[in-house]
């Protein structure tokens, strides 16, 4: 069925150059099945009798986004999130695809845990779920998981979760293996014998007396990982870079034409080490807050294109896991669902480009994982999501789409939300 | 700070020193022994317990074992949020077991603050006898108290409040002041 | 003057609040020197000493300090506790109040905790040691100790030695000495010496005893905890004794009545000389007996904003 949008401002990646303006134009946009057929400025021709109209009312129409690191609990965690509800609420984000932690129980180390995940995103029906295998069984970093299996079933990404590969004679040859397949390598960047606790070792953590980790320890990481990917060619995506000492590695890599990508997680943009101050354990997140400073090179990097992606970073728990002491509660934040507006936000207050946000959510991953899309243009797929840029709200946890209970942002107010989303032609949420 | 509202001046400085000397004989004549010691009461209580001291010196009555009592952890109100009280000096420096004790403050009132005297008192030993002194007795008692020795009586009511104020106080010259209740 | 609703930390607190605290506990020290060293004002209040980290002398002087006012005591310990069988503290801080205290004294190892509970449940919560993060009523007992030895904590300089890092009675002293015009000068090991210490406005740090002590009015000697020692900070106790332990020798470079400090309890031999630790110079004792004042004005000041009566 041929159905149209109308009275949207389309933002096309593709027509301005991912990194210029943030020019939209008034138009309209038709698809049928699952692919665009039109896109025209302007008001559009009557339509015929049998075309489903949508009325955006001055929405704007991006490419719908694409998250490479997300946690949806399942299997083994079912009472933090499922995939089904993490579906929800990242299609609720505007995201049409998210890529999995292989940290789960049992671990996604074979093909059957690939195949049980994309059953189970099939069957939400809601995202396209892209697993992401373990680099090595049990993640202990001894023997090589099936990755060539993974791949057959369907694997496009590797990595250990938020694991530290301890031996990197290991690491180097599941990356040359990873390699050979055409597989994303995503590892997560912390030396855990520098690390002694949660927080940043800075200024908050000195007053506050909490043990902590030095962005040393992310450095360190960075520059192994960066060494490899150079040794073994194999296409790496640096996850959630949180330091300028991280992102001066990662410079000059890219200056030399190393093969590395870099995320950077939404929490790491919109804070720092002062949230900790209260000891709330809502803003315990890894990699932790970091100084004001740090967040700064990292906003200045993404706006340049050192830093390619953002990712949510989505970690899902229940209260009773975060309603303890800061140290003993456990770490991560369930923010699919807020992370565009976040970054909207960010970008009201001047600190980022509207277009660098949709380039680091939509065009960027896309391009990183190879798959299709990431344009408003005849032929592409039908995959938008329709954002209210200046609606202003406060989240509240309670009322979230995750399961999850935990969010730094709860109570703060937000610009901007998503108000559909839609993937390949079907509407998988409208608010 | 609002200025209180002065209503009338009950005793000016001749009359506070007559009173005075007056009470220190009757005291004197009452207390002829050897255990005979001072306590004031902080703040006012001590001021008068002083010029008591040394109007007896004047006549040649060597001076008693002296000391100062803070009340404020005694009182019964200490926790109803009226004011932030503040804990002063308590300085009694003697065992009060056996001794002729003259508690002495500047107005008494309600008599809840002699109460509150009374039960610190017998913390610091086991007295043979305690007598209260007060240079003002103002009446309106909520307590079955009363002074033995006083330096005036003063009708007052409820709506009032009475100060005693000396130069060693700071101000000009001694007075006893009637003023309209603040709060 | 701030209202203490609960005693969590130093920072943030006023001068005048902090020497409203001191002035107190001079008047509960005189208590504690009476015959009968009781006074009624917390009588009917209940006080809950909730120590999760265990502590034998924190929390005699506080049970002191609380039957001194004439308050009930109850004890609550981590080992002989429900939190040994997974209990949160979140659940056992709520059955707790099923008793009604008004007072929760706590003692934790986590920092935050006692700030976590103060946000949750309906008792004045005085922190008796957070993890590294705060220990109010020892830096007050200290200040009060140098107050009353030297007249005034106005331009005094102050050395602090030892594992700043782990250390919640240096943070707290670091607070409550600066905002009453001291000058703190931290020294230890590099490896226990935090980052951005010097970003506190009086403070400055050294990575060697001997530079921090010259002059200094006050040497304070911090524990090391024996229990770091495998942990990478320092090769021995032998080496930590003859660099940075204080010695005679040592204490000849600060000024000639230094006050000696320790919050206890000591490793004779390692952080401080047995001779130095009983030298005329040492007020390691008379900082204990004004622990129980400073405790006492505390409790007092904290009790006062509870609404509490006396009945």
């Amino acid at each position: 069925m041929l159905t149209r949008i109308i009275n949207c401002q389309i933002f096309d990646p593709g027509r301005n150059g991912a990194q210029t303006g943030a020019a939209t134009f008034q138009g309209y946009v038709e698809f049928s099945n699952d692919v665009i057929t039109a896109v025209g400025e302007g008001v559009p021709p009557p339509a015929d009798a049998g075309v489903k109209v949508i009325d955006a009312r001055g929405a704007t129409l991006a490419p719908s986004f694409v998250d490479m690191y997300a946690n949806f609990c399942e299997p083994g965690y079912e009472y933090r999130e499922t995939i089904a509800s993490g579906s929800r609420a990242a299609a609720a984000g505007g995201y049409t695809a998210v890529c999995l932690r292989p940290d789960t129980d049992p671990l996604i180390q074979r093909s059957n845990g690939v195949r049980f995940l994309l059953e189970r995103g099939a069957l939400a029906g809601l995202i396209d779920v892209y697993p992401i295998g373990a680099l090595s069984m049990g993640m202990e970093g001894q023997t090589m998981s099936e990755i060539g299996e993974m791949a057959a079933a369907g694997a496009i990404l590797v990595g250990e979760g938020n694991v530290f590969v301890k031996r990197t004679g290991f690491l180097r040859r599941a990356m040359e293996y990873a390699g050979n397949f055409g597989l994303v390598t995503i590892l997560t960047n912390e030396d855990p014998s520098l690390a002694e606790g949660p927080a940043h070792e800075g200024f908050m953590s000195t007053a506050r007396g909490l043990k902590c980790s030095p962005t040393a320890a992310e450095e360190i990481a960075v520059a192994r990982h960066i060494a490899l990917a150079e040794l073994t060619g194999t296409k790496t995506l640096l996850a959630k870079v949180s330091s300028a000492a991280g992102v001066r590695l990662i410079r000059d890599a890219r200056a030399r034409g190393v093969n590395v990508f870099a995320s950077v997680s939404v929490h790491n943009l919109a804070l720092n080490e002062d949230a900790n101050a209260g000891y709330n354990a809502m803003t315990k997140v890894w990699p932790p807050l970091r100084a004001e400073s740090d967040r700064r090179e990292l906003l200045k990097a993404l706006e340049e294109g050192v830093i390619d992606i953002v990712v949510s970073d989505h970690d899902p728990h229940v209260i009773e896991e975060k309603e303890v002491e800061f140290d003993l509660a456990t770490t991560g934040a369930a923010s699919i669902e807020l992370t565009w507006s976040v970054l909207n936000t960010l970008a009201a207050r001047g600190e980022l480009g509207f277009s660098t946000v949709i380039r680091a959510l939509s065009t960027a991953p896309r391009g990183i994982m190879g798959i299709p899309g990431g344009e408003i243009r005849t032929g592409m797929p039908a995959d938008f999501v329709l954002l209210d840029r200046t609606a202003k709200w406060t989240v509240s946890a309670a009322d979230m789409v995750t399961c999850g209970c935990n969010t730094p942002f709860d109570g703060q107010e937000l610009i901007g939300k998503p108000v559909m989303t839609i993937r390949r032609g079907d509407v998988t949420w409208q608010s | 700070m609002k200025e209180r509202v002065e209503k009338r001046v009950v005793m000016d400085a001749r009359a506070v020193e007559m009173a005075v000397t007056d009470m220190a004989a009757r005291i004197r004549a009452a207390s002829d022994d050897d255990q005979f010691c001072i306590i004031g009461i902080q703040t006012g209580g001590i001021h008068i317990a002083q010029r008591l001291v040394k109007t007896m010196e004047t006549v040649g009555i060597p001076r008693p074992d002296f000391g100062v009592l803070d009340i404020t952890l005694y009182r019964d109100d200490i926790f109803m949020g009226l004011q932030q009280p503040v804990v002063r000096n308590t300085d009694i420096r003697f065992d009060l077991t056996g001794r002729n004790v003259l508690l002495v403050d500047d107005v008494l009132y309600t008599g809840r603050t002699i109460r509150a005297a009374l039960d610190a008192l017998v913390d610091f030993g086991r007295p043979r006898r305690i007598r209260l002194a007060v240079l003002v007795d103002r009446g309106l008692r909520e307590y079955p108290i009363q002074a033995d020795f006083v330096g005036r009586v003063v009708n007052t009511d409820a709506d009032e409040t009475v100060k005693v104020e000396l130069t060693e106080m700071g101000f000009d010259r001694d007075r006893v002041v009637v003023y309209e209740r603040n709060n | 003057m701030d209202k203490l609703n609960h005693l969590l930390g130093l920072e943030g607190l006023s001068r005048e609040t902090i020497t409203s605290i001191l002035d107190h506990a001079v008047e509960f020290k005189e208590v504690s020197r009476r015959r009968i060293k009781k006074v009624p004002p917390l009588r009917g209040v209940t006080v809950v000493l909730f120590f999760i980290e265990n502590s034998t002398r924190t929390r005699i002087s506080f049970e002191v300090a609380a039957k001194r006012l004439s308050a009930d005591t109850l004890n609550f310990s981590a080992s002989t506790s429900s939190l040994s069988k997974g209990e949160t503290l979140l659940d056992t801080a709520k059955n707790l109040m099923a008793m009604q205290p008004d007072i929760v004294v706590m003692r934790h190892f986590a920092p935050g905790a006692a700030k976590f509970l103060s946000e949750r449940i309906p008792a004045g919560i005085v922190n008796a040691g957070d993890g590294a993060h705060a220990h109010p009523t020892q830096a007050l007992l200290d200040m009060y100790t140098m107050r009353e030895r030297l007249g005034t904590l106005n331009g005094l300089e102050v050395a602090i030695v030892g594992d700043i890092a782990h250390s919640r009675v240096a943070r707290s002293n670091i607070h409550g000495l600066t905002t009453m015009g001291a000058k703190v000068r931290l020294a230890g090991p590099r490896t226990m010496l935090p980052p951005m210490l010097d970003h506190f406005p009086g403070v400055s740090v050294f990575d060697r005893i001997e530079p921090a002590i010259e002059g200094a009015d006050v040497v304070m000697m911090l524990r090391i905890q024996k229990e770091r020692m495998g942990k990478d900070l320092f090769p021995s106790d032998r080496e930590y004794s003859r660099v940075f332990g204080l010695d005679s020798q040592k204490l000849k470079l600060a000024k000639p009545n230094a006050l000696v400090m320790h919050p206890g309890p000591m490793n004779r031999g390692v952080e401080i000389t047995p001779d130095v630790a009983d030298s005329t110079q040492s007020v390691i004792l008379e900082q204990v007996e004004n622990g129980v004042a400073v405790r006492m004005a505390v409790l007092f000041l904290v009790a006062r904003n509870l609404g509490v009566s006396e009945e």
